[in-house]
């Protein structure tokens, strides 16, 4: 596997679904291996910038270390210095770089390597790749749009597409942007699911919907000024409502400015960045989890909130439609993203209305599974990677 | 269990929560842990656990000739000059003249100009000054390097004494049992 993001002290939820993905396919494989390219984001001059790069090449011989996940997957660690905007070619090249002083210059010694993201890791997995070695590509990005508007990148990308034996994306969003740049390639493109664990049990099951949780980024994209708005409005009418907001982002100080304003400080908590296992304790441990995002290429954390035995509240964003197609109203409630903070509180309030007995969680939790679970989303990449029928596990 | 002593290089300050979580790691397995920061100012909002060892390199830089004579000549001689004449009616002109200097023309000259030019002329210098006060007659178990700063400070070390480090083998990130002093670093490559 060849990532551009997996879950790091610094940054302890990005890339949690490659993670999974791992972790999914890991037991059905003989071997194994992940290189995280993982770009450091300081703020230098472009002399600083080329400094930066001369040392790390220096260094990353001596100082790239491999490390075991708790699967004991290895996963290589590669960082490498970027200073803010940067083209996302020159993103690209700087994986590309990454990838190449971890592994110092030899090849990936894989037949089979997977990439995630098209324009990163696909790019430098395709100049680190052995000849014999296919490529298989999940795109994962809610900007891919904003890559193929560069010249540069779009040529990159178009080497990716066009070299990789599958190419994967993990919901309609990217495919259908990705379909609309280059149609000549549209009907290799392939939906891939990410991985969600089903097998955690909830100790006590949601009895009111009063514990709100939010979990992910504060940025402008995932919403999270209208679902105080709307946790705010909610509360006035049912004050003991709370809400948890799991996740850091440029947005945090102007949010818990804006819940001070609303006057619902005290009931709000802010956890900042949590590493995947205890987001995962809070989606045991909350009512309801509300995902008012205004794009989604998949809406993971949705599927791992039913998966938790939590209903949802989240918005028609691409990603949640398509995931919790044919269980929407069993799992809890989806509004329009236009519908804004009005939508969210009568969303609220109609999903209060049928909570419990119009819905129907188990019913949602066994449908996801056989869409999402390890073993189904392990099979799919088997499948991908040797033909069907997949091979018996030999690990 | 031998103490595990571990060295941050973290003076970009850029990754400071990663920092503050793997030195708490080793401390917490009763290792030391020292990390070397540019100023203590810029970690505020991700402090580091207590007990860890912290040295600042702008406190080092000011021992260094030239940041000594420009923080006299620039800050404490003008400090001076206003404590003795600014008092009784010249107090309030004299304050008030002062920190119009600072804003207009002392902090401008030493972000502006100073700072710049003393770096890009005192590359070995910093690398110098960090090796005395910190690695010598140290001997670390692992030095993490944290940031893109921190690439730079540790390569002008090193290639300024290859041997600066010991035998603490460098890293990016602790590994798990590297904080816990279970095996040696290399062991984990």
């Amino acid at each position: 596997m060849v990532t551009p993001w997996f879950p790091t002290n610094e940054l302890p939820y990005r890339g949690a679904f490659v993670a999974a993905m791992v972790e999914a396919v890991a037991p059905r494989c003989d071997r194994v291996a992940v290189y995280h390219s993982d770009l450091w984001t300081a703020g230098m001059s472009p002399r600083g910038d080329r400094r930066a790069q001369r040392a790390m090449h220096a260094l990353a011989p001596a100082a790239a270390r491999t490390h075991r996940t708790a699967a004991g997957v290895p996963v290589t660690h590669a960082p490498y210095p970027i200073r803010p905007g940067l083209s996302f070619a020159e993103l690209g090249a700087r994986h590309d770089r990454a990838l190449r002083a971890a592994l110092g210059g030899a090849p990936i010694d894989a037949g089979i390597v997977h990439a995630h993201t098209g324009i990163y890791s696909g790019w430098s997995a395709l100049r680190h790749m052995r000849p014999d070695a296919r490529l298989f590509v999940t795109e994962h990005s809610t900007f891919v749009d904003q890559v193929l508007a560069e010249p540069q990148a779009r040529v990159m990308y178009e080497e990716v597409l066009r070299r990789a034996t599958r190419f994967f994306v993990v919901g309609e969003v990217p495919r259908s942007m990705i379909a609309a740049a280059f149609p000549q390639h549209a009907d290799r493109i392939a939906v891939m699911p990410n991985a969600i664990r089903f097998d955690l049990p909830r100790p006590e099951p949601v009895r009111q919907l009063r514990r709100w949780l939010f979990v992910g980024h504060l940025i402008e994209r995932k919403n999270v000024a209208a679902l105080i708005a709307a946790f705010a409005r909610c509360r006035a009418r049912d004050d003991s409502l709370t809400l948890t907001i799991a996740g850091t982002g440029a947005l945090y100080r102007s949010l818990v400015t804006q819940a001070k304003e609303l006057g619902v400080a005290d009931a709000v908590e802010w956890l900042g960045a949590v590493p995947p296992a205890t987001a995962l304790d809070l989606l045991r441990s909350h009512d309801l989890l509300v995902h008012p995002s205004r794009l989604e290429t998949f809406g993971m954390t949705l599927v791992e909130a039913v998966a938790a035995g939590m209903p949802v509240l989240a918005t028609r964003s691409g990603g949640p439609q398509e995931t919790l197609a044919g269980i929407e109203s069993a799992v809890g409630e989806l509004v329009d993203v236009s519908a804004g903070v009005d939508g969210l509180v009568e969303g609220y309030w109609r999903l209060r209305g049928r909570w419990p007995d119009g819905l129907d969680l188990a019913e949602g939790a066994r449908q996801l599974a056989e869409r999402y679970g390890y073993p189904a989303v392990a099979e799919a990449h088997l499948r991908a990677w040797h033909g069907a029928p997949a091979p018996v596990a030999v690990s | 269990m031998t103490r595990r002593s571990v060295l941050f290089v973290a003076t970009g300050g850029s990754r400071r929560r990663a920092v503050s979580i793997e030195s708490a790691e080793v401390l917490a397995a009763g290792g030391r842990a020292t990390v070397i920061v540019d100023h203590l100012g810029a970690w505020k909002s991700s402090a580091l656990p207590d007990g860890v060892e912290i040295v600042e390199t702008t406190a080092l830089e000011l021992r260094h000739w030239a940041r000594a004579w420009e923080q006299l000549l620039v800050f404490a001689a003008p400090a001076f000059v206003v404590r003795v004449l600014g008092r009784g009616a010249l107090m309030r002109p004299v304050t008030r003249l002062h920190r119009a200097y600072l804003r207009l023309f002392a902090t401008r000259l030493h972000r502006g100009l100073f700072m710049p030019v003393y770096r890009a002329l005192t590359r070995r210098v910093r690398a110098r000054l960090i090796s005395r006060a910190v690695l010598r007659g140290a001997a670390y178990d692992a030095v993490v390097v944290s940031d893109p700063r921190s690439v730079i400070d540790v390569a002008a070390i090193r290639r300024a004494d290859p041997y600066a480090f010991g035998a603490a083998p460098l890293t990016f990130r602790l590994t798990d049992a590297e904080a816990a002093g279970a095996v040696g670093a290399g062991a984990a490559r």
